[in-house]
């Protein structure tokens, strides 16, 4: 019996021996290690389930896009476009796009590509969740959805130029800056059999063809992914053989860099500025993010808080200075209005300095009765909540606190549950950015159905001269700013970890859902 | 035995009926839905797009006809398709189970192989140093947060150290058992930390009971060492409450083992419920419950049955 139970235990270490030795790591590989602090869902870039960031940044790897953005979109650099220009008296850009792009299949891609998914966007039968831009393009209706094939306005003029004809005079850098990061090429060779309707049950999802700068090999659901280098890619490929994306908690977004496990974290490697001694005591090199564009604002709900004084002294309670030590320390500015410091046009002017006898004198005037109000906020924004309501209390503005998920916050702010959200953004030098979080066609959380503001946000998308453009753009800034439909709290740069084993990394540009990964060089 | 098992299979599937009619209505009052994580409340989506979708996903039908529909599918072996990955949920949750159920697997058989002799040996010196000492480390792993654990651990063996990797599964290029078993070290040590306080608490307990027992004292009169004594007899009488209690931690690990799975990047089914539930991903949520449900009641079942295989005086009625 015990001999038995001998030659069962040798057995069974020798299998497990074995089974250790059995595959090990190929050390020949270059592989980077990248981690993703929310998981990715499916390849389809215009059915996600999410619009964040961070699927974009996905979706960036796998499908090209017109152009690569950097510097908060203050520079512009060609991808599958070379070169753009307005024509027909600003009411038409014309792509010029590489003549040597093409699919993970190796086919090219052509300008017809291009049009093929403009047209399955704005198609009636689609069943994608977006539209991105369709409603721009002649040919469409206010939401983008296609009338009249023959004046649609995407049009291959041939196999590499591209042309889009809009309804009103538009700038095509104004265009690339809004919609470049969720227009992404489809190819036509592969879906266009598909009908429409049907488009999203295509198994096309499950192992995408594009003409990326890399093509899916593997995932783990939700969890792992594995890519490589696009062989086809036009702007050719870095250095290395495996991109692996990982989800992991942001709790341990420092001690995965710290240990070398990540090189790089979706949107640039950033940590707080609590986090940055740590960082740096413990070898790492930690550089200030070159933009401050991430724009923290206090959602209003229009319905909740009708009165425009009420919201003006929600406004002139706040200490700015406070939220910022708080939250971002050296690293933000106040916001004065939703445009950057960086851009021309931004309006120091609008600045609403901390004035509580100025917010209790408007609140008399609005006769506030003391009535409570909430503000829904995810838990990572908490301090900043905490502060908030304190300020707003010494005003003497009743604030309650709920700590929701981003979807119950939009959500609640939408039904009227909540009066308030705090919320955060990442800004671009589209003189219209914010306009996207609060289009006025359709629904928004702050129930912002205002004709002047509408008007304002028609002449300012259509002026093509650049001083009346930001004489229109600061005049509109003063005008949101005496509405306060939305309060400006501040302007963020971050911190980001410069990775070590890897090189040719544009964090800069991670922010704006682009990553250079053709150019990554694993040191 | 036979119409013992039948009878509880069909109470386990009202059970599961139960379960997943209340998490269904739950999830319909939860403020948000899979429209407003797309977009539909940022103002992404026209109205008329917001109201086709909601129709293409059934979002439009009362809550007991979309549980209907669901329960009609599921029945035919048909749990959806989930809102966010696009592919069937028995596909995800295929892909998810396995590590899920290594780790908590592993886990739990840990604290029951440490916290068994620690928890004997606690009980068989009552207020002795080791008695205390064992006391402690229970109090530390039963109230200890799990996400301070995880991060302490990350902190001291992963990177002070540089003993185990932080995170994921495996490394990639590397399928081999000694890498896996180098990943499991770290969460499997946190979930066997937090588990055995209990049961070393509910070992010493149930042996200090036993141990006081006569027929152990005539035992040892026969001349038998006391680790016989322990073992053959006074161990069996008491195995059947700390099996209880190591049965009874399998819902409750389920769920803790979220947290660590979600820390240390496990790709397990507890972190795919927590990015469900953020994403309103109802096909994925109930797959997810369901799942959750049969293993809780299946680990019931067998609960029942070993008690009865360990203890005589059990009967099956």
């Amino acid at each position: 019996m015990k001999r038995r139970l001998r030659a069962h235990i040798l057995a069974m270490s020798l299998a497990l021996a074995l089974t250790a030795c059995g595959r090990g790591p190929d050390t020949s590989e270059k592989v980077i290690n990248m981690a993703f602090t929310t998981a990715w869902g499916s390849f389809n870039p215009y059915y996600s389930s999410s619009t964040t960031m961070y699927e974009l940044s996905l979706y960036d790897k796998i499908f090209d896009k017109l152009v690569f953005t950097d510097l908060a979109g203050a520079e512009i650099l060609p991808r599958a476009a070379d070169r753009w220009e307005s024509a027909g008296d600003g009411t038409e850009a014309v792509f010029y796009l590489n003549q040597n792009a093409s699919w993970s299949d190796g086919q090219k891609v052509t300008a017809h590509d291009w049009v093929f998914t403009a047209r399955l966007l704005a198609d009636p039968a689609s069943a994608f969740s977006t539209r991105v831009f369709t409603h721009i393009l002649t040919g469409t209706n206010e939401n983008g959805v296609l009338l009249d094939a023959e004046t649609f306005g995407a049009e291959a003029l041939d196999d590499t130029t591209l042309k889009f004809t809009f309804k009103e005079r538009t700038d095509p850098e104004d265009f690339l800056l809004h919609y470049n990061r969720r227009f992404l090429v489809l190819p036509e060779h592969i879906l266009g059999s598909v009908s429409p309707a049907d488009i999203l049950k295509s198994d096309f999802w499950r192992n995408p063809v594009g003409s990326g700068p890399c093509v899916y090999v593997s995932q783990m659901t939700g969890s792992e992914m594995v890519l490589a280098p696009n062989p086809h890619y036009h702007l050719g490929g870095g250095n290395w053989d495996k991109l692996v994306l990982r989800v992991l908690d942001s709790s341990s977004r420092l001690t995965v860099l710290m240990s070398g496990e990540i090189d790089q974290i979706e949107l640039g490697s950033s940590i707080s500025p609590n986090d940055k001694p740590i960082a740096e005591a413990n070898g790492l090199t930690v550089r200030d993010g070159l933009v401050r564009n991430f724009f923290m604002d206090v959602l209003i709900n229009e319905n909740g808080i009708p009165d425009r004084r009420i919201r003006q002294a929600l406004h002139y309670a706040i200490d700015k200075d406070a939220i910022i030590e708080a939250a971002a320390k050296d690293v933000a500015d106040p916001a004065y209005g939703y445009e950057m410091l960086n851009t021309e046009y931004y309006d120091p002017s609008l600045a609403f300095p901390r004035d509580i006898e100025k917010a209790k004198a408007l609140l008399r005037e609005a006769n506030y009765d003391g009535r409570l109000y909430t503000i829904a906020f995810a838990s990572k924004r908490e301090n900043i909540a905490a502060l908030l309501t304190q300020q707003w209390k010494e005003a003497g503005i009743n604030v309650e606190m709920v700590i929701v998920d981003v979807a119950t916050m939009f959500s609640g702010l939408t039904s009227g549950i909540y009066d308030l959200g705090l919320s955060g953004h990442s800004a671009t030098a589209y003189s219209l950015w914010f306009e996207g979080e609060f289009p006025a066609n359709n629904t928004n959380a702050s129930f912002i159905m205002d004709p002047a503001r509408a008007s304002y946000v028609d002449r300012i998308g259509h002026a093509i001269d650049k001083e009346e453009k930001i004489a229109l753009v600061k005049e509109y800034q003063k005008y949101l700013a005496e509405q306060t439909w939305f309060i400006p709290l501040y302007f963020a740069g971050e911190y980001w970890v410069e990775p070590t084993r890897v090189s040719n990394i544009r964090g800069s540009a991670s922010l704006m859902c682009n990553d250079n990964v053709w150019e990554w060089y694993v040191n | 035995m036979v119409r013992y098992l039948y009878e509880r299979i069909l109470s386990a599937m009202l059970t599961m009926f139960i379960v997943t009619a209340i998490i269904y209505t739950l999830l319909s009052l939860v403020q948000g839905s899979a429209l407003d994580v797309m977009g539909g409340s940022g103002g992404e989506m026209s109205h008329a797009d917001y109201e086709a979708i909601r129709h293409n996903l059934g979002l439009d039908l009362p809550v007991w006809a979309r549980y209907g529909q669901w329960l009609r599918n599921v029945l035919r072996g048909d749990f959806g398709v989930s809102y966010r990955y696009g592919v069937p949920v028995g596909e995800v949750i295929a892909q998810r189970f396995g590590p899920s159920a290594l780790l908590i697997g592993t886990g739990l058989a840990f604290a029951v192989l440490l916290g068994l002799p620690i928890g004997i040996m606690a009980a068989h010196r009552p207020g002795s140093l080791w008695d205390r000492l064992s006391s402690f480390f229970a109090l530390a792993g039963m109230t200890a947060p799990r996400f301070i654990i995880c991060i302490t651990f990350i902190y001291f063996f992963s990177f002070k150290l540089r003993l185990t990797p932080s995170m994921g599964m495996h490394t990639v290029g590397n399928a081999s058992f000694g890498d896996l078993v180098i990943h499991l070290i770290l969460p499997v040590s946190i979930i066997a930390f937090s588990k055995m306080g209990y049961l070393i608490k509910q070992t010493r307990s149930a042996c200090l009971e036993v141990f006081q027992e006569d027929y152990l004292n005539t035992a040892r009169a026969k001349g038998l060492s006391e680790t016989e004594v322990i073992l053959k007899h006074g161990l069996r009488t008491a195995v059947a409450p700390i099996l209880t209690q190591a049965m009874a931690e399998i819902p409750e690990l389920v769920g803790s083992a979220a947290i660590v799975e979600k820390i240390f990047g496990w790709p397990g089914i507890g972190a795919l419920m927590i990015e469900a539930i953020r994403n309103r991903d109802v096909p994925l949520i109930m797959g997810v419950t369901l799942v959750i449900a049969v293993v809780v009641l299946l680990a019931n079942i067998f609960l029942d049955i070993a008690y009865g295989l360990l203890d005589p005086r059990v009967s099956y009625r």
